[in-house]
């Protein structure tokens, strides 16, 4: 068989598999079945469990579990929602305050937890009910919620960017600390355009009276809960950007700190660490069991000539490499507003990865670039998952209306992207200055 | 019996699962703290982690298939109707029970291979690689007996709905005691 069929041939039947509703992980390994047996035979069968064995047993999917274990304890205990008063007295006055209020503490909780539904939903609970009593716009109340919801993914720590790297042979370290600057440049356009808008046109945020807070006020909130979470991103981010600690170290750490800061906080009771406990190990045995095809997955394509194929095809194309980058992104754009992420990273990795080093792309650069897409893949409608998240939040709230206000935000993260491309640097800088 | 049995047996290998997690999360700050106050930190802490990986996964995988948390794209499957969804079902765990099935007796195969052959996995401690492939074919073998149950417990509803039409949950008292249908779109 010629190789686009058998990649061709590949891509449907999975595609059709995963369609059906049929869990993701066993999916992929009754796709992983077939090929062995297709083009390995019996023997190939055996082979899988030696490759189940090396897919999981890799030192650099450590950080998952640690950084979804944070996520879940934040969650549980709670401790993050004691910021949004305290960036809340910050803000003074300002135009469409309840909406930056959301970017602000959507940035602070992307660094504290990975999980982009868990932060979307905690955003939305907590402020919507209030943008609302305050007359806000759905567009200027539901949209920066969602906008910001996603950068739970790129800003450390992140447990997609992980799975991302380890999919990709991507070094973890930098793809980690590579999405810090686009993290917070998507934060600020977020907030910069929340401005914007509410000073053109002030009926989308109404103003109100804010009782004030002395600074005494604002310093004690600020050392009180500001400072504790402060210490928990430094111990992830700070020990990573200094070049002490390994990611797998860095999550380790973040995660032990999450805990003391729970015990400072009194939150820390069976209960809390049981449902935290549950929840991890729901979240990374599924990713873990995704994972668990992947070698499997990229060594049957490799092995079909699929991967061969393709790259031949690449080299000759008589087209810039900037049109191939951008076609790929495509792909992932429109695969990521139906598909579930990490399905989506198992069937482009091992095939984009190779085209990206022929054309001499940075790939730690793409990876941050693929992380970029997943997100606007969360916010774009028919399917894209915050939108629903959100929808569980304000169920009054069509999902039309829902799907308007995400617009912009499309836009935004669309504009971030074509940033990233221009100016690679915005993604380098950070992993650059890393030592090792 | 059968049940509560398997509810056992999985609720056991859930809780070794999450104390391999715990063991993940302090063995390596424990190797840090040792490395910052200088004292000679364990020469076994990537190694075992790394099998930690492997052993939590499989241990860990037919709880949670029993919990349904399993992420599954449900844009088709959820737009059916209550006896589309237990078709649906019927179908899932033919074909999950038969991909686990086979993958726990060719996983067997290899690791008793292994064994015969006396290979190690050479490594900072060398451990006999059949001790650490062993949980491949354990976890298969639960994941397959629960995609079973699964199967079973979705015939008998489809059972129970058809000669009324539908309408009579009289298996609601499901094996898994999971609420069905909930959108199982989950990411990390």
């Amino acid at each position: 068989m010629e190789w686009w069929a058998v990649l061709g041939f590949f891509i449907l039947a999975l595609l059709l598999v995963l369609a059906s509703g049929f869990p993701i992980a066993f999916g992929f390994l009754l796709i992983n079945l077939a090929g062995a047996l297709i083009f390995m035979g019996p023997m190939g069968l055996q082979q899988m469990t030696l490759q189940i064995f090396s897919s999981l047993s890799t030192f650099t999917l450590t950080p998952i579990p640690l950084f979804i274990l944070m996520g879940e304890l934040m969650f549980h205990s709670g401790i993050a929602n004691n910021t949004i008063d305290v960036i809340d007295k910050w803000l003074g006055r300002l135009p469409g305050r309840l909406s930056l209020l959301a970017a602000g503490a959507g940035v602070l909780f992307a660094a504290l937890s990975g999980s982009t539904l868990a932060n979307t939903a905690m955003l939305g609970t907590v402020l919507l009910p209030e943008m609302r009593r305050r007359g806000y716009k759905s567009s200027m109340a539901v949209g920066p919620i969602i906008g910001v919801g996603g950068l739970a993914m790129l800003i450390p720590p992140s447990s997609l960017a992980v799975v991302l790297a380890s999919i990709g042979h991507i070094s973890v370290g930098k793809i980690l600390v590579g999405g810090v600057m686009p993290g917070l440049l998507l934060g600020g356009l977020i907030a910069t355009y929340v401005v914007m808008r509410c000073w053109l046109d002030p009926s989308v945020a109404p103003g109100y009276d804010v009782a004030g807070a002395s600074f005494r006020e604002k310093l004690t909130g600020t050392i009180t809960y500001m400072l504790p979470l402060g210490f928990i991103i430094f111990m992830v981010l700070g020990l990573m950007l200094l070049g002490v600690a390994t990611p797998t170290e860095a999550a380790s750490s973040g995660a032990l700190a999450t805990l003391l800061v729970t015990v400072v906080f009194k939150r820390l009771n069976w209960k809390m660490i049981k449902a935290s406990l549950t929840g991890t190990l729901d979240i990374s045995i599924m990713v873990f069991m995704i994972i668990a095809a992947s070698n499997t997955f990229s060594s049957l394509l490799a092995f079909s000539g699929a991967t061969r194929g393709l790259l031949g095809v690449v080299e000759h194309l008589e087209v810039p490499p900037l049109v191939v980058l951008i076609g790929m992104q495509f792909v992932v754009f429109v695969m990521g507003t139906f598909m579930e992420t990490i399905s989506i990273m198992m069937i482009c990795m091992p095939i984009f990865i190779p085209i990206v080093k022929v054309l001499g792309f940075d790939p730690v650069w793409f990876g941050v670039l693929m992380l970029v897409n997943f997100e606007t893949g969360f916010i774009t409608p028919p399917f894209g998952m915050l939108l629903f998240v959100m929808k569980g939040v304000a169920p009054d709230l069509s999902i039309k209306e829902i799907c308007y206000a995400a617009i912009p935000f499309i836009m935004i993260e669309l504009l971030t992207m074509a940033v990233i491309i221009a100016w690679p640097q915005v993604v380098m800088w950070l992993p650059n200055l890393v030592k090792g | 019996m059968l049940n509560r049995f398997l509810d056992r047996i999985l609720t056991g290998m859930a809780v070794l699962a999450g104390l391999l997690l715990l063991f993940i999360t302090f063995s390596i700050s424990y190797s840090i703290f040792t490395r910052a106050v200088g004292v000679a930190s364990p020469v076994w802490t990537v190694q075992f982690n790394e099998y930690s990986l492997l052993w939590m996964t499989f241990l860990g995988s037919a709880w949670v298939l029993s919990r349904r948390k399993h992420v599954a794209v449900d844009i088709i499957t959820g737009r059916l109707g209550p006896r589309g969804k237990r078709i649906a079902d019927v179908f899932h765990s033919l074909a999950g029970s038969g991909v686990c099935g086979v993958l726990c007796w060719y996983s067997s195969l290899i690791t008793l291979n292994l064994l015969q052959r006396g290979v190690t996995d050479v490594q900072v401690v060398d451990v006999p690689k059949y001790l650490v492939l062993m949980v491949i074919p354990v976890g298969f073998l639960a994941l397959t007996a629960q995609f079973l149950r699964n199967l079973s417990t979705a015939l008998r509803r489809i059972r129970a709905e058809a000669p009324e039409g539908g309408g009579q949950e009289a298996a609601s008292k499901s094996a898994t005691g999971s609420p069905e249908g909930t959108a199982q779109r989950r990411n990390g």
